[in-house]
């Protein structure tokens, strides 16, 4: 990287070299922003008092639907990421068909349970690992297909919905 | 109490470039965030970081350092 110093005609390069650094910073921040997952943005927390307490979700704390929402955000580049300004709606009418249409109430119990382990505190899949006397990883790697099933229900049903209509179809 | 430390030439010349030049970086900010695919909410942080890396490149060029 060049000094300032070494810049033979400053006005003119300082731009130039400004701009190199932004872009690498801004590859330093992706990376960073890419490591975190669990990154609980505003609009989420917005959508919080909003969650409808069905029969179905009761079992599922608001953190564990959150979890699995910010995990669709993230394999979902197409939809989201294309946006970053908006993501509000598309969280909202996600939430609605893993909550209120067939994704979340069709999950079996287990599935359901495993998820909620994923969300809690770290070590809870590994307790949870010790007990089914199963490796860690086959736990993650099973919530992960999860996770990849209701994405493809979530599209499906959202698919489904009226353009701007956050109901169920 | 101290005296404040007069600024050197360059160092005079780096502040005015960097207060000229920072919504052209902070432009190229957004764009290079939104090109990767990431929120451009955080522009700001990344013009920022990038002047603190210049301004420590330009500091180390200009400002003998004790040892040096």
């Amino acid at each position: 990287m060049e000094k300032f110093g070494a810049l033979n005609n400053p006005p003119t390069e300082f731009l130039k070299w400004g701009k190199t650094i932004v872009s690498l910073k801004a590859l330093h921040s992706q990376r960073k922003t890419n490591r975190d997952r669990l990154i609980f943005g505003e609009e989420l927390v917005q959508l919080l008092p909003a969650q409808k307490q069905t029969p179905q979700n009761q079992k599922l704390p608001t953190h564990a639907l959150l979890d699995i929402l910010i995990g669709l955000k993230i394999a979902l580049p197409d939809t989201t990421k294309e946006n970053p300004q908006e993501p509000k709606p598309f969280l909202k009418k996600a939430k609605t068909a893993l909550v209120q249409c067939q994704c979340l109430p069709n999950l079996p119990e287990k599935d359901r349970s495993l998820l909620l382990f994923c969300a809690q505190r770290s070590g809870a899949v590994r307790q949870l690992a010790q007990q089914e006397k199963v490796s860690t990883n086959s736990l993650y790697q099973r919530a992960k297909r999860i996770r990849e099933k209701l994405k493809t229900c979530i599209l499906r049903q959202m698919a489904k919905m009226e353009n701007d209509e956050d109901q169920c179809p | 109490m101290k005296p404040a430390r007069e600024k050197l030439p360059k160092e005079n010349q780096f502040t005015k470039l960097l207060q000229l030049h920072r919504p052209a970086l902070l432009i190229h900010a957004s764009c290079q965030l939104a090109k990767l695919k990431v929120s451009t909410n955080n522009a700001d942080d990344v013009v920022q970081e990038t002047s603190l890396v210049m301004w420590k490149n330009s500091a180390r060029s200009t400002i003998p350092q004790p040892n040096s």
